[in-house]
């Protein structure tokens, strides 16, 4: 008799013996004859006892897989959030330049116009560490649904779209990389009717294959020069802006009483009145206050450079954790979890500019 | 006889270092003018600073090409950007300024056709 069963979850799990038989079924509606199961399942029966001493591994890989997958998918959104500040900031250069140009009589200026189509340039072939740093969330995202029920679809189109940000961004930033066939090679090696230790393989080939694009990225990223482009754009953005509130302060359109009033806060000083008077006529404080200006400016600058160094290290911290789930080793994640902590207090230090 | 090695060639990011340099010291003199002359029209010393800025940016968006002149190109405007880096806090004046200026621009021009 063929008795069909409606099945609306997306993971179950039937314990037989000491084995563990993971059964997926895909998100939605989905017939099942149950003969063939029961068929299937007594084949499976004998495998999974065969198995029955790798369950423990299996279950540890598949915990741990999903503990990566969660730190890992965390750790991208965290290095995207700090990557993209710098893309925010293209606007307030437009502005800053904007404001310089008209200022000095010169709208229309054909070197401002080529200055701003380059960094506009520059900044969108950057953009696409963001994009990988996307892509690399949700090749995380698909590895922890593999761990969890056998999404196998999701961590397959995931993985190719990984590899083929790895290598546009090497392409952006002048160290173009070839990606290996087998980096995206599928993973999968059962059915619908999957016991623990295959499920187990199969997210230890998904780790191998974050772990291969991964470490293509890191050696970009380390090679000398990449930082320098990716953080260059930031030094010029915080010059023009700076630039535009010097001359802001220098018509007596703008006050240093807000720098001033910060600067004296932890001794209990605010600024009087007409402080801006007195400014501009002492150099020498005017020259001081110049001076925490650009320091504040250096500050962003240097930020930007420290959660490039961060998400370095947080991207080199993903790596023993892949080799130790590949090895069936327990996770250390208190490094990943550190560098993540990091990059959050610096994204919080300079958040982006608001723009309407 | 003296044996005169060839300088050796610099990479591709030290000469957008040099670049970049060039056009932050052009913006530097803006405001040392701009703060020795309150109110006066500094509009030629700041199409010399976007040029300057533009040159980089343009170079920042090439490869370098391999043309060993370059390293003597690149120690020229290293040595200008000093120049006017030394003159930041006591140079006033606007004419002398854009001079200096306008040296530095040709020379940032001339090591950027060095980018392919």
């Amino acid at each position: 008799m063929n008795e069909l069963i409606q099945a609306t979850g997306a993971s179950h799990r039937i314990s037989i013996g000491t084995g563990i038989i993971c059964r997926r079924w895909a998100s939605g509606l989905r017939f099942i004859d149950v003969s063939r199961v029961v068929r299937i399942a007594f084949n499976a029966v004998s495998l999974v006892l065969l198995g029955a001493g790798f369950t423990g591994c299996s279950t540890q890989t598949l915990s741990s897989g999903a503990s990566l997958a969660k730190v890992g998918q965390t750790a991208a959104i965290q290095m995207e959030q700090n990557a993209t500040i710098s893309a925010r900031s293209i606007l307030a250069l437009k502005k800053a330049v904007a404001f310089n140009d008209g200022y000095n009589k010169q709208v229309g200026n054909a070197d401002s116009k080529a200055f701003l189509a380059n960094m506009t340039a520059i900044q969108g072939r950057l953009s696409q560490f963001g994009r990988w740093l996307e892509s690399l969330s949700s090749s995380y995202s698909a590895m922890g649904d593999l761990a969890s029920y056998d999404a196998f679809g999701n961590f397959d189109s995931s993985i190719g779209a990984l590899a083929t940000n790895t290598a546009n961004f090497a392409g952006a930033v002048g160290k173009p990389i070839t990606i290996p066939p087998d980096a995206t090679a599928t993973v999968k090696v059962a059915g619908g009717l999957v016991i623990g230790s295959i499920q187990a393989h199969e997210v230890k080939s998904a780790s191998r294959k974050i772990e291969g694009l991964l470490t293509n990225v890191i050696a970009v990223l380390d090679e000398p020069g990449t930082k320098k482009q990716l953080v260059a754009i930031q030094r010029e953005v915080a010059g023009q802006i700076d630039q535009a509130a010097a001359v802001l302060f220098a018509n007596g359109i703008s006050s240093y009483a807000p720098l001033l009033d910060d600067l004296g806060s932890s001794l209990g000083l605010k600024s009087i009145a007409n402080a801006d008077s007195l400014v501009v006529n002492k150099t020498n404080v005017l020259a001081g206050l110049r001076n925490v200006a650009v320091e504040l400016s250096n500050e962003q600058v240097e930020s930007q450079e420290a959660a490039y160094d961060k998400s370095l290290a947080a991207l080199k911290a993903l790596v023993p954790l892949h080799q130790s789930l590949e090895h069936g080793a327990p996770l250390n994640l208190n490094a990943i979890v550190n560098t993540v902590n990091q990059l959050q207090q610096l994204a919080a230090m300079f958040p982006p500019p608001k723009t309407k | 006889m003296a044996n005169t090695q060839p300088a050796p060639q610099p990479s591709a990011q030290e000469v957008l270092d040099s670049l970049a340099s060039a056009a932050d010291a052009a913006r530097q003199a803006y405001l040392a003018a701009l703060a020795a002359n309150p109110g006066a029209d500094l509009s030629d010393l700041y199409r010399a600073e976007m040029r300057a800025t533009a040159i980089w940016s343009a170079a920042e968006d090439k490869a370098l090409s391999n043309d060993p002149a370059i390293a003597a190109a690149q120690a020229e405007l290293d040595a200008n950007v000093q120049k006017v880096r030394g003159q930041l806090a006591t140079l006033k004046d606007v004419g002398a300024w854009l001079t200096l200026l306008n040296s530095l621009v040709q020379l940032a021009a001339s090591v950027a056709k060095y980018f392919a």
